[in-house]
């Protein structure tokens, strides 16, 4: 009985402290007064606490797609639009890149004009590149960009 | 062996009733999301339609997110309750067009308070001439702690909502500072 009890305390534990369960995502929104294909020079703000370098795979994407790109922590560079990206890392056996939401921002308002985000658990885990491909051709796809 | 299998049965009870008590996350409530009845010192001769993009749908396995129905609904209440608008119309008919766009919540996954970050862009477009009377984003955040509740999926959705709730607030005050005809 005592392992009964030990197992109920801990699922007890475990639903306080815990939010939810697993889940894979991968949606993108595009605000309609986004020109994305007019755009022609993109900076991408590095997080401070980024160790990962993924403004570097992000600049790498869209240096693929014919955009100039720079990349640093000057949020006023002079550019047709900022990114800026949330990535957030979980543990199981190794480090895994969890959640990464990427933002296309109006360089003098802040306003997002284009959000991608994509979500995977530890089974189907993508790499930091894979998460990044996955989250801007999303992007690229609802603005309507082959 | 009869006691073994016994104990397996009731250990197999108590997880289901866990599970089943606790759950996974259930989506952000809009009567919670709304704004209490509260003057924004502005009442505008005009209507509006409201239209939410960018939210989610809460799937079972997920912790808490933000419908668009349920966003558009809150905003909605929201306005009504505060008489910003003279009216909140559906479809295309409104004197005005408030587009509200989320990106995705930063959630906390572990701990025992729940902070809540959220950024919207609000966007509100004059139909007549297609002017942009205001463009702005909004950020908001709230924290839910273990006194708000001690189970974490309820917790979660309790900082959700209150992170809406505030962004909501941000934003119609943004509205109500403008001088609309």
């Amino acid at each position: 009985m005592s392992k009964i009890l030990k197992l109920l305390v801990v699922l007890a534990a475990a639903s306080v402290v815990t939010t939810g369960c697993a889940v894979n995502r991968a949606t993108a929104t595009v605000d309609p007064s986004a020109k994305l294909a007019g755009m022609k020079a993109i900076h991408v703000t590095k997080q401070p606490a980024d160790d990962h370098d993924i403004d570097i795979l992000i600049a790498e994407k869209l240096r693929s797609r014919g955009y100039t790109v720079t990349t640093g922590n000057d949020t006023t560079a002079q550019a047709d639009a900022l990114v800026t990206y949330r990535d957030k890392w979980m543990w199981d056996i190794t480090m895994y890149l969890l959640e990464l939401t990427v933002t296309i921002r109006e360089p003098k308002t802040d306003y997002p004009l284009a959000t991608g985000n994509s979500f995977h658990t530890s089974l189907s885990r993508k790499s930091p590149k894979e998460m990044v491909d996955e989250v801007m051709e999303n992007i690229f796809k609802e603005g309507g960009i082959k | 062996m009869i006691k073994i299998i016994i104990n397996r049965v009731f250990a197999v009870s108590i997880l289901v009733a866990v599970v089943a008590l606790t759950g996974c996350a259930s989506p952000a409530n809009r009567e919670a999301m709304s704004v209490p009845s509260q003057s924004f010192n502005k009442q505008y001769q005009s209507s509006v339609a409201v239209e939410a993009k960018g939210g989610s749908e809460t799937g079972a396995m997920e912790s808490s997110n933000i419908s668009n129905a349920d966003l558009k609904a809150a905003i909605e209440k929201s306005i009504t309750q505060s008489n910003l608008f003279k009216s909140v119309v559906q479809g295309k008919d409104g004197d005005y067009e408030l587009t509200v766009t989320v990106s995705p919540l930063a959630k906390p996954i572990f701990g025992a308070s729940f902070t809540v970050d959220m950024e919207a862009g609000w966007s509100l477009i004059k139909v007549a001439d297609k002017s942009v009377a205001m463009r702005q984003v909004i950020k908001s955040s709230f924290t839910a702690t273990m006194g708000d509740s001690l189970v974490g999926v309820t917790r979660l959705r309790l900082a959700v909502e209150g992170a809406a709730r505030n962004n909501i607030t941000q934003g119609l005050q943004a509205i109500a500072a403008l001088n609309l005809q």
